[in-house]
């Protein structure tokens, strides 16, 4: 009998607990309203004495390689100033699905990497603070604007979407910069038959290869967001496209043998390694990647940038440029005015400094890079072109037809008909539009 | 009466346990398949079949749908295999402790890890299967970049990782067969073969359906190696229903879509095994219990 006893009290009991476990997460939101109003006092305080800003802030970086280096110092410098915010730092991996979890249970980080292609209008609103009034002094910032048309988050840099080449090995095989596109297939073969990879896709890795959406269109066309047009039109993809020209720009590269041996098994940390052992000729990538080609075999000065020549014309020196990731404030912040202070700070006095670290150009307006290979970069005469980024339009039938544009560029370099292919896409664009 | 106090009390853990972390979530991804979350917005608004007729009206999930068959052949062969070594492992033989636990831990290693592994394995420039064939005078294979050649790899890699555990099973099923049954099968004059196929599979017909069962829905629910190892290229190639759910919700921003996806691939495993139990139980398990009661 006792034991009966015993054993419905155990069973109450873990019942219970369970109850109470839930009980406790529902009454969680109820201080928060505290807490703000709490903050607001403080904010009163502060008026009559000036930086005694405090409280705790979560700073989140999609840099996990910064998570002990570059973020505690930057850390360490703020709190010389506004000793009483206290900063933890969390770096992920798989950042930006991360990001939209947090975004959807509303428990965004205080200081977080916002990026244009990765979110939506309506998303970046929902998650960040505006900061239209910062935002007047940077480029490129269109790519962060929300639905409102207001910013929410500051470019870490600008980059250009060229090609990152080895200058020790173009010296030792005596082939200049390229300027038109001949020359630069020319150069490739050369490289190729000294063994070593003449234009490195990383084509396995998938997101090398959106550069030929993102950015080769622009620059074909001359023009920028020029996709745009495209959710106008029902058929768009014929071959004065400039859409399916960059493609068969790849496809040229491919079939005049200048990449890897099978591009589509080269991932990408091979190749960054190969690049830095000095086997890879010519990457068509971002400037950021510059610094992380360095190495032991690569010094800064073996480094380079060069527009891609995407045509017979020396003249035509067209280039994408586009921000980079942005810093942006999450909303609901438990400290708005620790989180305030911290994030003019960081954008003001760490912008230069960050993009030298990230191998950026800075987009603050006026502020100069000094690096080598922007001087060089700078000779050749480029031409940028910063798009104000994708309409909701095109957004809309890209995500209805569910057109992934890595899977496409893969597909080429496997060697699927790329006729049969823009006629695929020709008719499902059509439908998507029709709806 | 008091005995059935005991018994709700002890029940109402676990069905609640199961209630929130089972049948809630999976009403609540019925419920996701008719709208259009996205994914982080807190808005979401409802769009009645429109995720339904997408999912059968996309071609690229049927081309995901068809490399999961390959998963499925797979796990046939691995079934046949896994039930050879079993027999070879039942009978007396020298050392088998030690060829039971070579074969069986493969399935030890974490599957991440093994995805990984076999990329440098299947490697086009670098892996040691394609220095091996250059070697011997043969052309390196694309093992991961042709379109049929990617998934027959990537499906060795499950058959590599699975077949112990499918022995396992075998093998504890064997062990269970009475040897009295055998012996007087061999005095009736029996051959090897009208034993295995009159005594041995009746025996195990059970555990032959169970790992069919696996077989079936592992298949279908293919996963791991596809998105670690080529995340479903080259273009669709080898992506699988599961990464295709995947790449719907992050990728396309539609976890609207990619939950219809979940609740299509959910009737269709229900409706395979129940088929499949039809096939295989064709009297043959009720035979198996005849002989355990005989």
């Amino acid at each position: 009998m006792t034991k009966r006893l015993i054993a419905i009290a155990v069973s109450f009991a873990l019942v219970g607990s369970l109850f109470v476990g839930c009980g406790q997460k529902a009454a969680a939101p109820a201080e928060e309203p505290k807490k703000e109003a709490a903050a607001a006092e403080t904010k009163k305080e502060e008026k009559k004495e000036e930086k005694k800003v405090a409280g705790k802030l979560l700073w989140s970086s999609h840099r996990t390689d910064f998570q002990t280096t570059v973020l505690p110092e930057y850390i360490k410098e703020f709190n010389q100033q506004f000793p009483d915010v206290k900063i933890e730092i969390e770096t992920y991996k798989d950042y930006y699905d991360t990001m939209k979890v947090k975004m959807s249970s509303n428990d965004m980080p205080d200081i977080w990497t916002t990026a244009g292609d990765k979110f939506t209008r309506e998303q970046r609103q929902a998650a960040s603070v505006d900061v239209s009034d910062i935002a007047k002094d940077y480029q490129g910032t269109d790519l962060f604007q929300g639905a409102d048309n207001k910013v929410y988050g500051i470019p870490t840099g600008m980059s250009a979407t060229a090609v990152v080449y080895n200058k020790k090995l173009f010296k030792e095989l005596g082939i200049e910069v390229p300027k038109t596109l001949d020359e630069f297939i020319a150069a490739g073969k050369k490289i190729k038959a000294a063994g070593k990879v003449g234009l490195a896709t990383a084509a396995k890795a998938k997101w090398p290869l959106s550069n030929y959406w993102f950015a080769t269109p622009d620059t074909i066309a001359g023009e920028i967001d020029i996709k745009n047009k495209y959710a106008n039109e029902d058929e768009p993809f014929n071959p004065d496209n400039a859409l399916v020209k960059s493609y068969m720009l790849l496809k040229k590269f491919k079939d005049e043998g200048i990449l890897e041996k099978d591009p589509v098994s080269a991932d990408w940390e091979p190749m960054k390694k190969e690049f830095r052992a000095g086997n890879v000729g010519m990457f068509y990538l971002g400037n950021w990647f510059i610094p992380q080609a360095i190495g032991e075999a690569l010094k800064t000065e073996d480094v380079g940038f060069f527009p891609l020549p995407y045509d017979n014309d020396p003249n035509t020196n067209c280039v994408a440029m586009g921000p980079d990731v942005g810093w942006a404030m999450g909303k609901n912040s438990k400290a708005p005015e620790a989180q305030k202070a911290f994030y003019t700070w960081l954008v003001d006095t760490k912008h230069v400094d960050w993009a030298n670290k990230t191998g950026l150009l800075p987009a603050k307006n006026g502020a100069k890079a000094d690096a080598a290979w922007v001087t060089e970069f700078n000779s050749f005469n480029p031409k940028p072109l910063t798009g104000k980024g994708d309409t909701k339009e095109l957004n809309d039938i890209v995500n209805k037809v569910q057109f992934d544009n890595m899977a496409f560029a893969q597909d080429i370099l496997a060697g699927k008909d790329l006729n049969k292919m823009f006629a695929d896409l020709n008719a499902k664009w059509k439908k998507a539009r029709g709806k | 009466m008091q005995q059935k106090v005991i018994l709700a009390a002890f029940l109402t853990v676990p069905v609640l346990l199961l209630i929130m972390f089972l049948v809630y979530p999976t009403l609540r991804l019925f419920y996701m398949s008719f709208t259009d979350w996205d994914g982080a917005m807190p808005t979401k608004n409802f769009v009645g079949m429109d995720n339904y007729v997408t999912v059968f009206t996309t071609p690229e999930v049927w081309l995901s749908l068809r490399n999961n068959l390959y998963y499925i052949a797979n796990g046939i062969l691995q079934n046949i295999i896994a039930l050879f070594f079993a027999i070879i492992l039942d009978s007396k033989l020298k050392g088998k402790n030690f060829f039971k636990a070579t074969i069986f831990v493969t399935y030890v290693i974490n599957s991440a890890a093994v995805g990984y592994m076999f990329n440098y394995v299947y490697d086009f420039e670098k892996g040691p299967l394609n220095i091996f064939l250059t070697m011997m005078g043969v052309e390196p294979i694309p093992f991961l970049t042709h379109p049929i050649i990617v998934n027959v790899s990537i499906a060795c890699v499950s058959l590599w990782r699975y077949t112990g555990y499918t022995m396992v099973l075998y093998l504890a099923a064997l062990q269970s067969v009475p040897s009295e049954l055998y012996e007087s099968a061999m005095v009736d004059g029996a051959s090897a073969w009208q034993r295995f196929t009159n005594i041995t599979i009746p025996s195990i017909i059970r555990v032959v359906e169970l790992n069919l069962f696996l077989c079936l829905s592992g298949g279908l629910q293919a996963f791991t190696e596809a998105f670690i190892m080529t995340k479903g290229g080259p273009g669709y190639d080898s992506s699988t229903f599961l990464t295709y759910i995947i790449k719907a919700a992050f990728e396309f921003n539609s976890f609207g879509l990619s939950a219809a996806l979940s609740f299509a691939l959910l009737i269709l495993i229900l409706v395979v095994t129940y088929i499949q139990r039809k096939v295989v139980l064709r009297g043959g398990g009720d035979e198996g219990d005849a002989l355990y009661k005989a």
